[in-house]
């Protein structure tokens, strides 16, 4: 698990602490907040957007942060919330076709989507249902361990591998399917 | 698909995921500007918030006002309503999953999750087993997954025991209780992964145990005086480039079945010396498998050859009771 950089162990106070922390966390963890968001929301734009809402939060509370967790996991959660708050928000909602299936509504997310990602695998794993994707896209591809998955997502580590088990075996079914 | 075969395509999709994000990362210094001037903008003096806050207490006592007369004719109200599709997608309670730990050998620890999948998962209703390497450290890495579908029941995992190997191997098993069928998987090493060796699935009024280090798989066959047909299933395990077997000796009865069950996908030769034991089509076991049916009561010998190493197995071959 990474710790803070500038600033750890004691709060920003000045204007130019504060600008600098937000520098050295943006430097840090500004591409992983975008994954992450994506992986999300998948949408690039509406990812820039979240990664940018993200760090306007934590430059407004910065002096709340109170260092019972690394700074990366305030981010990652943060990055959660907000991509929940888009997700269940009347914009994204408009996107999608009110009222449908599940399945309808994440087979519409997928056609909506598709064409921009390019690469078989990571495809695939974003055709996943959005709790499956999340585990496996954080887990393989940002390579975090279950624990710190577990710590972003506010669920239970075991619940990350229930997760990660489920992901992998629909996965492996699709990509056998594409073989044939 | 295996799973080192499934974890190089997710190194693959790692590779493809970090091509795709390359092409629109942010610069970090334009990223950070942007979240300053944007939080500065947000800004508003303290009058003006107490003014927003007196605002929004009044929209909200208004809102709950609204909201008393909406409830009981919402749609969501109604009993039998479906949540919605967003509502859905939240993750049900954890429940405790059935867990055991496992050892194919000194430094090799293994914890097996039993895992229900469900339709909502876009999987058939079964029991997912995986088995997670546990290291030195703690750290848990997944060795090896299997699904039995339509199976709703869990049993204990069984160790065949190798004297003579490097690791012992597994027979994992899950019944479906609707329909009084089983499956089972044979799993164990093979070219340093953990792979199923041998599986079968739906058998029915089956039964699946080791017995004297063998695996003993009962099933229904009306084709059967008994009813049943019995296999003593013999898995052989190569170290150091001989042919280990977890026994040197097994009995059968007459018209009991033997199936052994190489380490590769070479072609597993096996001979009976006394001609007690008749070998059938190898076709639909795979190459690395040799069925015999017990023909004859007496004692028999099974020799074994890979083409580089051999070994025997005594078969005592008696009367059904």
């Amino acid at each position: 698990m990474e710790t803070a950089g500038p600033g750890a162990g004691r709060r920003p106070k000045t204007a130019d602490e504060r600008e600098s922390t937000l520098n050295y966390l943006v430097r840090r963890f500004g591409d992983r907040v975008l994954k992450l968001a994506y992986y999300h929301v998948r949408d690039r734009y509406l990812a820039e957007d979240i990664c940018q809402e993200v760090f306007c939060r934590v430059y407004k509370h910065l002096d709340r942060f109170r260092g019972d967790s690394s700074y990366y996991t305030w981010i990652y959660r943060i990055t959660m919330n907000l991509c929940r708050d888009y997700k269940a928000s009347a914009y994204f909602r408009r996107m999608l076709p009110a009222r449908m299936e599940e399945e309808v509504v994440a087979a519409a997310e997928t056609r909506m989507f598709e064409i921009a990602e390019g690469g078989e695998v990571f495809s695939k794993v974003m055709d996943l249902p959005l709790k499956l994707r999340t585990v496996i896209a954080l887990y393989y591809f940002e390579e975090m361990k279950t624990a710190e998955i577990a710590q972003v997502l506010g669920i239970s580590e075991e619940n990350v591998r229930k997760r990660l088990c489920r992901g992998r075996e629909l996965l492996r079914k699709k990509l056998s399917q594409e073989e044939r | 698909m295996n799973e080192r075969e499934l974890d190089s395509l997710l190194t693959q999709g790692k590779k493809e995921a970090g091509d795709f994000f390359s092409s629109f990362m942010p610069a970090p210094t334009q990223l950070a500007a942007e979240a300053v001037s944007k939080s500065r903008r947000s800004w508003r003096p303290q009058a003006v918030r107490r003014m927003a806050l007196a605002a929004a207490c009044v929209a909200a006592v208004l809102a709950f006002a609204l909201l008393a007369w909406l409830l009981p004719h919402a749609e969501y109200a109604r009993p039998g309503a479906q949540p919605s599709a967003l509502a859905q997608a939240d993750d049900t309670p954890v429940d405790n999953v059935p867990t055991e730990t496992v050892a194919l050998g000194e430094d090799k620890e293994f914890r097996m999750n039993y895992i229900p999948t469900t339709v909502r998962d876009g999987m058939v209703p079964g029991i997912m087993t995986v088995l997670w390497e546990i290291s030195g450290n703690g750290s848990q890495q997944m060795a090896y997954s299997s699904v039995f579908e339509y199976c709703d029941t869990v049993y204990p995992a069984m160790i065949i025991p190798f004297s003579s190997a490097d690791y012992d191997m597994l027979l994992i098993a899950s019944g479906d209780s609707a329909h009084g069928r089983i499956g089972y998987r044979l799993v164990g090493y093979r070219t340093n992964a953990i792979q199923t060796w041998w599986s079968r699935d739906g058998l029915p009024s089956g039964d699946i145990s080791v017995q004297d280090g063998v695996a003993v798989e009962k099933a229904a066959d009306d084709s059967q005086q008994s009813g049943l047909r019995v296999t003593y299933i013999v898995p052989i395990q190569i170290t150091s480039g001989a042919l280990v077997l977890p026994v040197s000796r097994i009995r059968l009865g007459v018209g009991e079945r033997l199936l052994l069950i190489g380490s590769s996908t070479d072609d597993v030769d096996a001979e009976s010396l006394g001609g007690l034991m008749s070998r059938e089509d190898s076709e639909p076991y795979g190459e690395a498998a040799a069925m015999f049916t017990a023909v004859d009561t007496g004692e028999d010998t099974l020799q074994i050859s890979d083409g580089k190493a051999g070994n025997s197995l005594a078969v005592s071959i008696e009367e059904h009771e």
